[in-house]
């Protein structure tokens, strides 16, 4: 719980300071974007019992400072072993994103094109689990229990991201976002599976993330 | 107000957990008493890994301190040997196994524990309680006698 009242907060200072503290530029133009996600894979291999990957990958258009739309989709399989909880599996699926998002283009010192972006997104996740439950053992075996489930899982995001250009069309994105899980594995032990697309796990409803992705900036008039 | 309380019941819901172990358990063996036992070798328990450490209070035979026969998780039962020269005694611990799903993972609890073989002689006279992971439920005596 203590842990969940701290992400939130965050979150909730992270939008005022951002959203307050930026100055608006040029209001003209639009804007497109194309991007992957670089921190997923990582996040997922901090603790992974086997090496994991997450790709995800993602577009957006808009009107600079105005609103836009976003678009992602991504692809994993981790592998996990989660000794609290006595579940030793492997999760493989795919997930789509989508949402609106609004923009501020800003100017720091020389960066030009910095951005940040607020969306509220949905994500939906074809996702599938299998593995064992085990009763680790000691002077015996463990005790291990197949199982599998396959589900398709709902989820809402909101997001904040800021985008910094670090070599002429190229941004990095840092983003902090909350997510709160619609449904999910409902029988057996659905705190320990990955959440696909929000990069946590279901141990709560709501649960806050951060990500770093590389952007490319496509020209437009 | 009282959406905040739902909300709060809702998050309290979800952490609890149903009663059951989450790891191997233990039969704990202790004495009523001082009882007159035979010094066993050792005491293996079948299909386990190791033998199970049984540690005499006096050094010599007749006494000793409280010890733990560990539970096949895998099976119904879990059969035990006592060595000692010239001698195997069976003890043979019956029992069902129920396995919990709950968002803690998989837990496991049992019932209907009995004794269903025993050579020890009657003297040899122990009472059995399953612990382990089970905090505060300790489980009813059951007696070593044929």
């Amino acid at each position: 719980m203590k842990l969940f009242f701290v992400r939130a907060v965050i979150i909730i200072f992270a939008t005022c300071w951002l959203k307050c503290g930026l100055a608006q530029t040029d209001t003209s133009s639009r804007y497109a974007l194309v991007g992957i996600d670089l921190s997923k894979t990582l996040y997922a291999n901090t603790f992974m019992k086997a090496p994991g990957w997450v790709l995800e990958i993602q577009g957006r258009t808009g009107r600079k400072n105005g609103p836009g739309l976003f678009l992602g989709a991504g692809a994993y399989q981790v592998s996990k072993y989660l000794e609290v909880r006595n579940i030793d599996y492997s999760s493989e699926g795919q997930y789509v994103k989508f949402g609106i998002e609004y923009s501020e283009f800003f100017s720091i010192a020389s960066l030009s094109n910095c951005a940040y972006l607020f969306g509220v997104f949905a994500n939906v996740a074809n996702t599938t689990n299998s593995g064992f439950f085990v009763i680790p053992g000691d002077y015996f075996q463990d005790y291990r229990q197949a199982f599998r489930n396959e589900y398709v899982q709902l989820g809402v995001q909101i997001s904040n991201q800021l985008l910094f250009p670090i070599h002429k069309h190229f941004q990095v994105g840092v983003q902090l976002a909350g997510g709160y899980l619609i449904n999910h594995e409902k029988e057996r032990a659905r705190s320990s599976y990955y959440a696909p697309g929000l990069g946590v796990t279901g141990r709560y409803r709501l649960a806050s993330s951060t990500s770093v992705s590389l952007h490319y900036l496509i020209p437009t008039k | 107000m009282k959406s905040l309380f739902g909300f709060l019941c809702l998050v309290l819901l979800q952490a609890c957990c149903p009663g059951g172990a989450d790891k191997e358990v233990s039969l704990d063996v202790s004495f009523s008493g001082s009882l007159e036992l035979p010094l066993f070798d050792r005491i293996v328990a079948e299909n386990a890994n190791r033998n199970i450490v049984l540690k005499t209070l006096s050094g010599g035979s007749g006494t000793y301190s409280d010890f733990k026969l560990p539970v096949n998780t895998n099976a119904d039962s879990t059969r035990y040997f006592f060595f000692r020269p010239g001698q195997i005694d069976t003890v043979v611990i019956r029992y069902t196994r129920i396995f919990n799903h709950s968002n803690c993972g998989l837990l496991i609890d049992f019932k209907n524990e009995s004794v269903s073989k025993n050579t020890l002689s009657a003297s040899a006279f122990v009472s059995l309680g399953l612990s382990g992971g089970l905090p505060g439920n300790f489980r009813n005596s059951i007696n070593f006698s044929n």
